[in-house]
């Protein structure tokens, strides 16, 4: 009785996401908040360089990206991967504790899919993931 | 008042926050293959949110107009 | 009083009674969930129910302490003793309310004015708002950016005759229609809030839809009490009364003015084709104000004209109706016109691809708030790309975003429709197509199937009238009786209060009006009389009329009978049983109160609450239970307990137990004791003895001189002792329901005081005696023993006799002198009856030795009402009427 609910909430197959955040904590609690009811696939950067490396290895079904991160920053990120062919539609989210509108608007300009201020709450964060990665598939 | 007969839900007179609880258990066990709402007069929330989120048909639309309509255009959560 | 509003009156005394528990509890432990959960359910039903009678203020102070409960509970404030003391005077209002209502159905005309200042400071605690409240950063993601107030986005989803309707009626008043959003928190159930109660009684409702959740949860994990709906509503009444209604989800609610024209709008598809040519004529006749020419015209092209173009059919269908309408607000037919000349439609910037595709589809799921929020963020970002370097790609991401959005919400046929637009936008290499489908996707057509709106339905009431309401037995104002089962009364009162807990079920608990339990032990009590005569039948069966064999029967029968009727009594006795806790419980906070007026710090310990005893008993048990602990609180605490050596907190201990058929209440302290040097000096110098009979006391002795009249060892008579009543009012207390008063002290540590109680007091156990020919009664126990002594061994001391048992001198009374009645022939031996008398033995010299039997002790009436010497009369099974001694006062 109760599957075609379940299906509402767990990803098939596994969604894989890509954390690229400079802050091994906060890589942490996304993985928490991601990895263990949904059954998301997570793997982790520390800065954009790697992101870009792990991105290529891919495939990804999302990349949730901090902003300031030493090396190479969020937005240089998006700006790198939009314009590599082969991971250039590659959904982004953007999370950053920045939320004046000029830092919003530059991360739209980049064509960042969703930008949440920090911080965000696991359920949040788990929605959000869902809603860009379709992951309730009926 | 929820009711088992057979593998029909049937929910009648009113229903009180609390058996919220009994449709749910109703629907988990999975031995229901329908809801019959004929003689239902109202529900309180509770009971409404889990009829629209039941993934059983329902055979029989209260008779009273408002939860009737609202039942009526239920989405079907099940499988597609 | 109408049985409901009884009923109220009970639980609402319960709920208080149970909260204040609950806070006295938290101040211990602040951080207990539990506790916290059932002070908020206490006070939410409380407040529930009150909003079924007609007591504004009543309810107002209950729905202010309920929102301050809310931000403890979601942990946005700290507990705080005095938010406690705030909390408490208010409930301390609403209990004093709760009596006036009882005596006049009505609150206190004062009640407003009273009320105000404790909402006041209540609410003063919440006057810090929390930062942003997700409700707001909800609905924000709906705006379209721009700072005119956002219409509801929902609004283009209601169905055309519903906007219609509406419309009509709106623009004819030349009033805004309204629309509320209403997303209930998630814990409202436990408010009593019923949510879809509530939006049926919104007046004038012209539409209702429900808004599920984004995605269920799976049955699995499905919380029954948690709502995750969301409700919309038109309506065409005014914002007062609608405001109203909504007052107590005020911060859960939105509610917005639609103009009448932008209501007439809603919903409508950009007419692009030749339709729009037909405005011009439109316009010309509406100028001319020939509004039935208008309105036929529009519905003549409705039909033909506009055949096959749907958007145009469905602007002039509208047009049609709201022209031929009297009194319509010309506003709303210029924006019509103007929809169809397609210069002015809100969503004109939506040259959705093939409008004449989407319209027949089946009811699509609602998209959630986050949804849309992803949906439109797609059409920000597309928007706001700038360097072709990267607009394929933002373009790619958009469309998997957009479309995984709307798979997310079950519409797979949208998804789809946007990943299409998403390869037409790469092709073109401009997002336009992509932009134009998702919003085709925000600003659907409205959809087919039409949902009659429903007559407002004004029977739903608000889930907080309990199903208990229908509960039998209420005529009469109830009295709470627990059956013997329910233990601790406050558990009891806290589970039944509860509608919303879940753990009502068809209750087993009665509520009986007491007087209907009084008439049931009377006629126990006439049984136990009429039982009573059986042995008088068998004396006479036997010697009046000469039959052994049938006296012998008749006392078989008596012995069945009265073992029923002993059943019987026993049976009637347990439903009046009371757990003491009813007592008991009201100490918690006058002790925290008391504590903090003195300054002292005190721990209450309680145990032994579920013992029961009977009705009348708990009852009579209050005041002196209530004066023994000031004391204790007053004088055995001491006030620096730290020079005592002791920890500053000091221990109040109040148990309750039961030994055979009595009840025992200990009032313990761990206080400075009572010094017996003191009393001795206390009692000399109060003139209540010499100096040598003081010495003589035993230090037990001296200490129960602080029971004796008038007698007080307090030096300054403090608030909290009261003035002028004395221990001694205690021990007349307790023994005028048939009980005494113990008391031991150590010095320095502390004092125990021990009520003993009989457990019921309705019947007593009486012994006969014979005094002169005459027949009187003692209680059974106050009897030690029966002896029967020589009359040699009778010693007089002085003017008084006394014997000698078992090595002790006990005084004798002769009853027949101080009865005065007259002396009997002397015999050789005498019948002694020894009994206690405040813990001495006296012997009472007597003809005879009756028997031991069950009476009800009726007290004395008429004018024998105020004689000191008899506790009352009973009816004897012979018809007789039997005085029952108060030796107590006949031996002083």
């Amino acid at each position: 009785m109760s599957h075609g609910n379940d299906a509402h909430i767990r990803p098939r197959p596994p969604k894989r996401l890509l954390v690229v955040d400079d802050a091994a904590l906060v890589r942490a609690y996304y993985r928490q908040a991601l990895e263990q009811p949904g059954g998301y696939t997570v793997d982790e950067a520390f800065n954009g360089i790697e992101a870009l490396e792990k991105a290529l290895s891919g495939p990804y079904d999302l990349i949730l990206v901090d902003v300031n991160m030493p090396k190479m920053d969020g937005l240089t990120f998006v700006r790198t991967l939009r314009t590599t062919e082969e991971i250039a539609c590659l959904p982004v989210m953007m999370t950053s504790t920045l939320n004046r509108d000029k830092d919003i608007a530059a991360a739209r300009a980049l064509g960042v899919n969703l930008y949440l201020v920090k911080p965000i709450s696991a359920d949040d964060l788990r929605l959000f993931a869902a809603i860009m990665t379709g992951a309730t598939e009926p | 008042m929820i009711r088992l007969e057979g593998t029909t839900i049937h929910l009648e007179d009113a229903c009180p926050v609390e058996e919220a609880e009994r449709l749910l258990e109703l629907l988990q066990s999975g031995t229901a293959t329908g809801i019959d709402l004929d003689g239902c007069r109202s529900v309180h929330t509770a009971v409404f949110q889990l009829l629209l989120a039941a993934p059983l048909p329902i055979h029989t639309l209260p008779p009273e107009p408002m939860l009737a309509g609202l039942l009526a255009g239920r989405p079907s959560p099940g499988p597609a | 009083m109408s049985p409901l509003l009884a009923q109220f009156l009970v639980e609402a005394r319960e709920q208080i009674a149970a909260t204040t528990d609950g806070l006295l509890g938290l101040e211990r432990d602040p951080h207990s969930v539990s506790l916290l959960n059932g002070v908020f359910r206490s006070v939410h039903t409380l407040k529930g129910s009150s909003g079924l009678f007609d007591f504004p203020a009543l309810t107002a102070v209950l729905h202010a302490g309920e929102d301050l409960l809310v931000t403890l509970r979601e942990q946005r404030l700290v507990l705080d003793p005095a938010m406690l003391d705030q909390i408490l005077a208010a409930l301390d209002l609403v209990a004093e309310w709760l009596d006036h209502i009882e005596d006049t159905e009505s609150l206190p005309d004062t009640a407003a004015e009273r009320g105000r200042p404790v909402i006041a400071a209540l609410r003063g605690w919440l006057s810090s708002p929390p930062a942003d409240e997700p409700a707001a950063a909800a609905t924000s993601g709906t705006a379209d950016g721009d700072d005119t107030p956002a219409l509801p986005a929902w609004l283009d989803s209601v169905p055309d005759a519903a906007l219609t309707g509406a419309a009509e009626r709106a623009g004819v008043a030349g009033v805004p229609v309204l629309a509320v959003t209403y997303r209930p928190e998630s814990q409202c159930f436990f408010k009593g809030d019923d949510p879809l109660a509530l939006m049926a009684q919104v007046p004038d409702r012209a539409h209702l839809a429900v808004e599920p959740p984004a995605a269920w949860t799976p049955l699995a994990e499905y919380d029954p009490f948690s709502c995750v709906l969301a409700f919309r509503v038109l309506t065409t009444a005014p914002r007062k009364e609608v405001a109203h209604l909504l007052r107590y989800v005020g911060d859960q609610s939105e509610i917005s003015d639609i103009a009448p024209a932008d209501l007439a709008l809603a919903g409508l598809s950009p007419v692009t084709g030749p339709a729009s040519s037909l405005a011009e004529p439109l316009a010309l006749l509406l100028e001319r104000g020939d509004r039935a020419g208008l309105a036929e015209a529009a519905r003549t092209m409705a039909g033909d004209e506009a055949a096959g173009d749907t958007a145009a059919a469905t602007v002039l269908r509208r047009l049609a109706r709201l022209a031929g309408v009297e009194g319509m607000d010309p506003a709303v037919l210029e924006a019509l016109i103007g929809a169809l000349r397609g210069d002015d439609t809100p969503p004109a910037e939506t040259a959705g691809e093939e409008p004449a595709d989407l319209p027949p589809t089946p009811p699509q799921p609602p998209l959630s708030e986050p949804v849309l929020r992803v949906l439109n963020e797609q059409c920000r970002t597309l928007a706001a790309v700038r360097s072709a370097a990267w607009l394929a790609g933002s373009i790619g991401a958009a469309a998997k975003v957009a479309s995984n959005a709307l798979r997310f919400s079950g519409r797979g046929d949208d998804a789809e429709r946007v990943l299409q637009a998403g390869a037409a936008a790469l092709d073109a290499g401009a997002a336009k197509p992509l932009v134009d489908a998702i919003t085709a996707i925000l600003n659907p057509p409205p959809p087919a199937p039409v949902r009659k709106p429903a007559p407002p339905k004004r029977t739903l009431r608000k889930a907080a009238a309990p199903a208990k309401a229908q509960a039998p037995a209420k005529e009469q104002p109830p009295v709470s009786v627990p059956q013997p089962a329910a233990a601790n009364s406050s558990a009891a009162a806290a589970g039944n209060g509860g509608t919303h807990d879940g753990s009502e079920r068809p209750s087993t608990v009665l509520r009986v009006d007491q007087g209907r339990i009084d008439a049931l032990m009377n006629l126990i009590g006439e049984l136990v009389v009429a039982k009573n005569s059986l042995p008088f039948l068998a004396r006479r069966a036997e010697n009046v009329y000469g039959s052994r064999e049938m006296a012998r029967e008749i006392k078989e029968q008596h012995a069945v009978i009265d073992r029923i009727a002993l059943e019987l009594r026993n049976g009637i006795m347990q439903v009046r049983m009371l757990p003491v806790s009813t007592v008991f419980q009201r100490f918690p906070r006058l002790v925290r109160d008391l504590s903090r007026k003195l300054n002292k710090h005190v721990d209450l310990v309680i145990e032994g609450e579920d013992t029961q005893a009977d009705k009348t008993v708990i009852e009579n048990l209050f005041e002196p239970i209530l004066h023994l602990v000031r004391n204790s609180l007053d004088h055995g605490i001491e006030t620096d307990r730290a020079a005592a050596g002791k920890p500053d907190a000091a221990r109040l201990t109040l148990a309750a137990s039961q030994d055979n058929d009595q009840v025992i209440i200990r009032i313990t302290d761990d206080g400075r004791g009572i010094d017996p040097v003191l009393m001795r000096d206390k009692a000399v110098e109060k003139g209540l003895m010499d100096r040598d009979a003081a010495q003589r006391l035993s230090d037990g002795e001296a200490m129960n001189l602080i029971f004796a009249a008038g007698f007080s060892t307090a030096a300054a008579v403090t608030d909290v002792s009261g003035r002028g009543v004395g221990m001694d009012a205690v021990r007349t207390a307790i023994e005028k329901t048939g009980g005494r008063v113990e008391l031991t002290s150590i010095p320095g540590t502390g004092t125990t005081v021990s009520l003993h109680l009989p457990l019921s007091m309705a019947v007593t156990r009486v012994m006969t005696l014979e005094v002169s020919g005459r027949q009187f009664g003692i209680p059974m126990d106050e009897i030690a023993e029966t002896v029967r002594i020589p009359r040699a061994d009778v010693v007089a001391i002085k003017d008084k006799e006394a014997f000698l048992l078992r090595d002790r001198i006990i005084p004798l009374v002769h009853l027949d002198r101080v009865l005065d009645l007259p002396p009997k022939t002397e015999s050789e031996d005498i019948a002694v009856l020894v009994v206690r008398i405040d813990k001495q033995p006296v012997g009472l010299a007597i003809e005879a030795f009756g028997e031991g039997m069950e009476v009800i002790v009726k007290p004395l009436d008429g004018p024998l009402a105020g004689m000191p010497d008899y506790l009352g009369t009973a009816l004897l099974g012979d018809g007789r009427v039997l005085l029952v001694m108060n030796l107590k006062e006949i031996v002083e």
